[in-house]
């Protein structure tokens, strides 16, 4: 590159050029870009430091709004920052702001002329070295630099003064140790008279207060004369920031407080200081009434503006009073539900999110279905946004809102019609929960998934894939409540299925196979019924006294065929079938829609021969094995029942078949693991004594009882870190049966003789305490949703002992949701524990009650327990203490202003002060 | 001692706030908590963009530590947000965790980024209050003005924002201060170009 010549300083390009230059490029934009750099690398090397510093400033621009780099052209900024002349000075000062960064290498150069430049009689010099000092200051710069800074914090300069305060934040956050020689004078710059100087003070303060309000309790009396004395809206905002940061921390402040802040609300005018007054209020002064009262007023004045921004504010507002004080939302109803329909996104969200605040029990269903047909007419969005809420809302605490299931499961229903609806996963998972959880609701739940399954239209979207899965599986688990299984059956092998991914057809193909198994078995006990229902037919006709022989020959036909359990002639069970159909056609019609003829069942065989043959060659293995497996069966079982004449063994089969599928899934409690009973000879503690110290901190102790629930050892391992009870019985109770499916379709080929024992081995103990529950399930169903709703949640989670809960709606089962949170609070009050060792002691032996403990910490945000913390805190002494400061800072900043906690607040402050 | 008790009683510092301060003051606590604290000390205000109605950046100043590659996102992700939104609707968008305010003069827009829980209004006055400076230095500011003076409009922000922080609330201020500097920088360059000239002359 050719060293500039006089030619390039004196037809230098200004800045000016460039621009126009620039706007008349239309296309070849980057190629003119390219050929000015190129000339401002030559430039930039002129000795002249008038032609360096326009090409400087030329290339700031050029870095500033297309991004070209700049980096390398450090050095010629630092040149022209040592220049006399102060427009190069101010060129240079814009470049080094705009480039440098703690990795730029030429910035140690930088440090002498910082200090000339801070120490120059020119005001503006040192304004611009302030202003590059607060934008690129390092570690060692603001180090180095301190002292000038410090010199410049008494400058009789406001507008000097002002600057330098509002580096010391950089300098604090780069150089803490600056705070030992600064703090002093900031502070005595809160004193001042100055409203400019006073503003940039308060600014930096709060600040600094945002990330640990602490520290700056002792400052509040000067805080407080600010908030009451300054008529500035700048300040004022600042202030009362830092008063929200504050008033949690010391009740007595914030009694002091909040009455000027009112004052201030009635008084002003000025919107941003209103809507700083309504914020810091209910954030922070949510406890006093009055305060909230008024503030909720202005927020209602905020509402009804016109002005979008504060009608955004206003709602969030209320979206943060909402935890605290749901009558504030409720007073407002109207108009937040009618921005629900507000042209702005921001707002839309804003009032969904206080819509769904208000849903409760009561009024769950006609907001639900408000906000459904809302749906439908808003973007794709939105539409999904209001899904999503309303299905998290309703599965809050296991479904605790939720009366009418019903409504619910057909709500669910309607929502996968939904157009835009892309929420599959949450409403597959919510369905089949549902499924298992409230068995009321499972006649209904098919009927949904039915209609899903049934309507070919649904399979082309991708996101509905989920959702269609949960139906199929729904219905092959509950086939028993459907009107038509065949029905099901067609929906389920229709042709369109091939549009689904195989995981899902997967789930279809096992659906079809459950459904079919129960048809099978329906037909069979339909036949023993007729064959019966004749019997004593005959018995009754033949007692009437016609041929006593006969009936005689019946009679003792019939209990012989229930002895050989299944195992009677089906031609002559045939035959009186179609006799009995004669003879009172009243009592069979009943019968026959839901019944199976032969015939019915044939077709049914050969429907799923068909409809599954070309998958027995699909490229998927699930896919494949699983057709495969059916296909066999089907095979079987129509060679046995060909001519209509069901051979004892395809009953047999199809018996414990069905056996394995009857065995009903339910979640998974969280007291599960109790219930397991431990196998004798098996040494859980011994073995696992020195894991328990390991995990102790993270699990409960009940953990250590996790291991062999079930004899067969299937489900050890999933539930082992989950300490709640049922979690390991229900699963044992899934994996038996589909360990028993398992052996019962391989046993068909393979060990036929084994069956017999399978099927007895496998209800181990674990499952006893459940089927007891299932059995006087129905009957409380009812009472406990009812009851439900009246308990508080945490009680009806886990006060009440296992056992007697019959189900899945109640404590039965954490959701996964809560499960998690739980772990959280367990960390957190894990810490909160160290500290109370002596008096959570007693405790440690029965975690139910324990757990009950933290899960109100966790949802009360700890309003009462940490203030019983706290006191036992002070009285466990300071070595507690600063064993766990962190852990206790932690805590501290969730407490609310209330009396015992004054104390405690205290005490970590005025040893400090000592220092 | 003597801090406990003036701790204790507090509402006596309340209520006789000409009570002379004596000066005692935690400051090793302080420069623990800032030491513990991240390098980087919280902005207020994180970056300021003017953006005009076709997408063209016309300013940008990053309060907070951004690297090229993230400056280039951040514009695009922004105007492509700030530009699709309608007249009516409100002057804040929530963008990855923090609050974009922005608001459109004309053609341009003056988009500030802040933190959630900073006070919307009061950025929404700073950037009135951004425009109003212009304005007045400008005369009836237009787009233009800023794109061949975009170092003035940089010099004004400047005076207007120091470290991410409002420090100067008053437009004759702030226009005053300008106005000095300007002068200063014209008495300096009027004696450049004079000297060029000489240069210049000589090397004829």
């Amino acid at each position: 590159m050719a060293s500039p010549s006089l030619m390039d300083t004196l037809f230098q390009r200004t800045l000016d050029d460039i621009i126009k230059g620039l706007r008349h490029q239309q296309a070849g934009e980057s190629a003119f870009i390219s050929k000015v750099v190129e000339e401002i690398r030559r430039e930039i090397k002129s000795t002249d430091l008038h032609t360096k510093s326009i090409a400087l400033q030329k290339l700031t621009y050029l870095n500033s709004i297309y991004f070209i780099d700049m980096s390398w052209a450090a050095f010629h900024a630092i040149e022209c920052i040592s220049s006399p002349n102060f427009s190069h000075k101010k060129v240079g000062y814009l470049a080094i702001s705009m480039s440098f960064n703690e990795s730029t290498s030429v910035i140690l150069l930088i440090t002498n002329q910082l200090r000339k430049d801070l120490k120059s009689n020119n005001e503006f010099e040192v304004s611009l070295a302030l202003d590059c000092l607060s934008r690129i200051g390092t570690a060692d710069l603001c180090r180095d630099l301190t002292p000038e800074v410090f010199t410049l914090l008494s400058s009789s300069k406001v507008f000097v003064r002002k600057k330098a305060i509002g580096v010391v934040l950089r300098v604090f956050g780069k150089y803490p140790d600056a705070v030992r020689v600064c703090f002093k004078r900031l502070v005595e710059c809160l004193d001042g008279t100055d409203p400019q100087i006073v503003s940039a003070v308060v600014g930096v303060f709060c600040e600094l207060a945002s990330k640990d309000p602490r520290s700056y309790l002792p400052l509040a009396p000067e805080f407080y004369r600010i908030l009451v004395d300054s008529r500035n809206n700048w300040v004022l905002i600042k202030v009362l920031k830092i008063f929200a940061k504050l008033a949690p921390l010391e009740p007595r402040l914030a009694k002091r407080v909040v009455e000027p802040i009112c004052e201030h609300m009635r008084r002003t005018g000025a919107k941003s200081l209103m809507f700083e007054c309504i914020r810091t209020v209910v954030t922070s002064f949510t406890d006093y009434e009055s305060a909230v009262k008024l503030s909720v007023a202005k927020i209602r004045d905020f509402l009804v503006d016109d002005d979008p921004n504060l009608k955004y504010l206003g709602l969030h507002a209320l979206s943060i009073i909402a935890p605290n004080h749901l009558w504030a939302v409720l007073e407002n109803k109207e108009v937040v539900i009618k921005s629900l329909s507000d042209d702005d996104p921001n707002v839309k969200l804003e009032s969904l999110r206080l819509v769904v605040a208000m849903v409760s029990e009561s009024n769950v269903v006609e907001i639900c279905r408000v906000l459904v047909n809302y749906s439908l007419k808003s973007d794709p969005e939105f539409c999904n946004e209001i899904l999503g809420s309303i299905l998290s809302k309703c599965c809050q605490n296991v479904y605790e809102i939720i009366v009418d299931f019903d409504w619910y499961v057909s709500l669910l229903g309607e929502m996968s019609r939904i157009p835009h609806c892309q929420k599959g996963e949450e409403i597959e998972n919510q369905l089949i929960d549902i499924g298992m959880r409230v068995k009321d609701v499972r006649p209904e739940l098919v009927r949904v998934g039915r209609d899903l399954l049934i309507d070919p239209a649904l399979l082309g979207n991708s996101f509905l894939h989920r959702i269609l899965s949960a139906a199929a599986w729904v219905c092959g688990e509950y086939v028993e409540f459907s009107r038509k299984p065949v029905e099901l059956v067609e929906a389920l092998l229709q042709p369109r299925t091939s549009l689904l991914p195989p995981s899902i057809r997967t789930v279809y193909i096992q659906s079809a196979f459950k459904i079919l198994i129960f048809c099978l078995h329906s037909y069979l006990l339909q036949r023993e019924n007729i064959a019966d229902d004749m019997a004593s037919e005959m018995l009754g006709l033949k007692s009437q006294g016609e041929c006593s022989g006969s009936s005689a020959l019946v009679a003792g036909k019939a209990p012989a065929r229930q002895e050989q359990d299944e195992g009677f002639n089906p031609r002559d069970s045939n035959k009186s079938y179609e006799d009995l159909s004669i003879i009172n056609e009243g009592d069979v019609s009943a019968l026959l829609e839901k019944g199976f003829t032969h015939e019915s069942i044939v077709n049914l065989l050969n429907l799923i021969e068909l409809a599954l043959g070309p998958l027995s060659g699909s490229p998927d293995v699930e896919v494949q094995e699983r057709s495969k497996n059916v296909l066999g069966f089907v095979d079987l079982i129509k060679q046995e029942i060909s001519n209509g004449f069901v051979s004892e063994r395809a009953s047999k089969i199809i018996d414990m078949v069905h056996d394995a599928f009857t065995e009903e899934l339910g979640p998974v409690s969280v007291n599960a693991q109790e219930k397991v009973p431990i196998p004798d000879g098996l040494m859980l503690k011994e073995s696992l004594a020195d894991l328990d110290a390991i995990c102790g901190n993270v699990q409960l102790p009940s953990s250590i009882s996790f291991s062999m629930g079930s004899p067969f050892g299937e489900s050890v391992g999933a539930s082992v870190s989950i300490p709640q009870s049922k979690e390991e019985s229900e699963p044992s109770s899934e994996s038996t049966s589909l360990l028993a499916e398992h052996r019962k379709r391989h046993g068909l080929y393979y060990l036929p003789s084994e069956k017999n024992e399978t099927l007895a081995n496998d209800y181990p103990p674990a499952n006893d305490p459940k089927s007891s529950d299932n059995t006087n399930d129905d009957a409380q169903d009812l009472v406990k949703l009812a009851d439900k709703s009246l308990l508080p949640k945490r009680r009806s989670n886990h006060a009440k002992p296992r056992p007697v809960v019959v189900k899945l709606d109640e404590g039965d089962v954490v959701p996964f949701i809560a499960k998690k949170s739980d772990t959280r609070d367990d960390l957190l009050s894990d810490a909160v524990r160290d500290i109370l060792l002596g008096v959570e002691k007693p405790d440690l032996g029965n975690p139910s009650s324990r757990r009950s403990k933290h899960r109100s910490h966790g949802k009360e945000k700890s309003r009462k327990s940490p203030e019983k913390k706290n006191s036992d805190e002070i009285g466990d002494g300071e070595k507690e203490k600063q064993k766990s400061r962190h852990r206790h800072g932690r805590h501290k900043t969730k407490q609310r202003a209330e009396g015992p906690l004054n104390v405690a607040a205290q005490t970590p402050v005025i040893p400090d002060f000592l220092l | 001692m003597l801090l406990s008790c003036r701790w204790f009683s507090i509402e006596y510092w309340y209520l006789d706030s000409n009570q002379q301060r004596i000066w005692s003051f935690p400051v090793s606590k302080i420069v623990a908590i800032v030491h513990s604290g991240s390098t980087n000390c919280k902005k207020k205000i994180h970056f300021v963009l003017l953006i005009s109605r076709q997408g063209k950046v016309r300013l940008t100043k990053w309060y907070s530590p951004y690297s090229q590659k993230e400056r280039t996102k951040v514009i695009r992700e922004l105007s492509g947000v700030i530009l699709s939104r309608g007249p009516k609707l409100c002057n804040f968008v929530e963008w990855r965790g923090y609050k974009v305010v922005y608001k459109r003069y004309a053609s341009l827009y003056f988009c500030m980024c802040i933190d959630q829980d900073d006070n919307e209004l009061e950025v929404l006055e700073i950037i009135h209050h951004y425009v109003e400076i212009l304005d007045r230095y400008f005369g009836s500011v237009c787009e233009l003005d800023l794109i061949f003076n975009f170092h003035k409009a940089y010099y004004i922000l400047d005076e207007l924002l120091i470290a991410g922080e409002l420090q100067e609330s008053s437009k004759k201020t702030v226009a005053r201060l300008i106005a000095a500097q300007d002068s200063l920088v014209e008495s300096a360059k009027e004696q450049a170009s004079s000297i060029s000239n000489i240069i210049a002359q000589a090397t004829k």
